[in-house]
């Protein structure tokens, strides 16, 4: 598809949301996954009310604070780097999509430091259920920024070579999938990290 | 660079910031702390998804069910977390 009909498009009808329809069918699969996992979540928190207090003053809020705002920064980025896309500013765009890259990148550095801490301590996936739904959420997570990162260079690889070469609907659908990994760890941040 | 986008971030991080604050106040035990924080939390959701995904340019199906989905987790997750 070409730029001037990806522009074209109605995003006012029902079959074409921004970032295609395929792309919001999996982003609602998605949150019913972690929706289910954060029920989950209060579920035993609610029958081990004091197991899961102590186990969240164990997790760094500090570092869960400062991810969140590295995430929403690089969602901001990569709204930017879509827009810049748009206008045809193409090196802009490819500024852009690095700081978008390079958020995620801290992200992923601080969680990681983040499980060292947790597996140093001997906090493990089975410590108890509240670190059980920890790990798997937040390496669930993760998985997707990673995902997220090499769909990310992808794009950042074309815009270089072949900017124009670029269907407008495949990058718009690609950062769909990032601001994903936003709005999921939005509601992770909180449940996890400050509300137990 | 884009204001609108701007001033969105710089509204979501301020509500970060407060989410963090309300946590510290329910160490006393506070009920509605939880509630509050997955409001802040569903306020965050609402606005990645209408001013950085354009779900705003979206048509109301769309619109109305990821309004409807972040509610209702945010209710049930703030509600039952008490």
């Amino acid at each position: 598809m070409s730029k001037d009909e990806a522009l074209a498009i109605d995003h006012r009808n029902i079959f074409y949301p921004p970032g295609g329809i395929l792309l919001w069918v999996i982003i609602f699969v998605e949150l019913l996954t972690y929706g289910l996992g954060l029920l989950a979540l209060v579920h035993y928190g609610r029958l081990e009310p004091e197991v899961f207090h102590q186990s969240r003053l164990q997790l760094n809020t500090s570092i869960g604070t400062f991810n969140t705002v590295v995430l929403l920064t690089s969602g901001f980025f990569m709204a930017m780097a879509v827009k810049l896309f748009r206008e045809g500013k193409f090196a802009q765009a490819s500024t852009y999509l690095k700081l978008t890259m390079a958020g995620g990148g801290i992200f992923m550095v601080f969680k990681c430091y983040e499980y060292f801490e947790k597996l140093s301590a001997g906090v493990a996936l089975d410590e108890n259920m509240f670190f059980t739904l920890y790990w798997m959420l937040t390496v669930f997570h993760l998985a997707h920024v990673l995902v997220g990162m090499v769909i990310l260079t992808y794009f950042l690889v074309k815009i270089k070579k072949a900017a124009t070469s670029i269907d407008l609907l495949d990058l718009e659908s690609g950062a769909a999938f990032w601001h994903m990994c936003d709005v999921i760890w939005i509601l992770l941040f909180p449940a996890l990290y400050l509300i137990f | 660079m884009d204001r609108s986008l701007l001033i969105t971030l710089i509204v979501m991080i301020a509500l970060t910031f407060v989410g963090a604050l309300f946590s510290k106040l329910g160490v006393g035990g506070l009920r509605w702390i939880p509630l509050a924080i997955m409001a802040l939390a569903s306020t965050k959701f609402i606005l990645v998804a209408f001013r950085f995904m354009e779900l705003n340019k979206a048509h109301v199906f769309w619109r109305a069910s990821v309004v409807f989905i972040c509610v209702l987790l945010a209710v049930l997750v703030g509600t039952l977390a008490n």
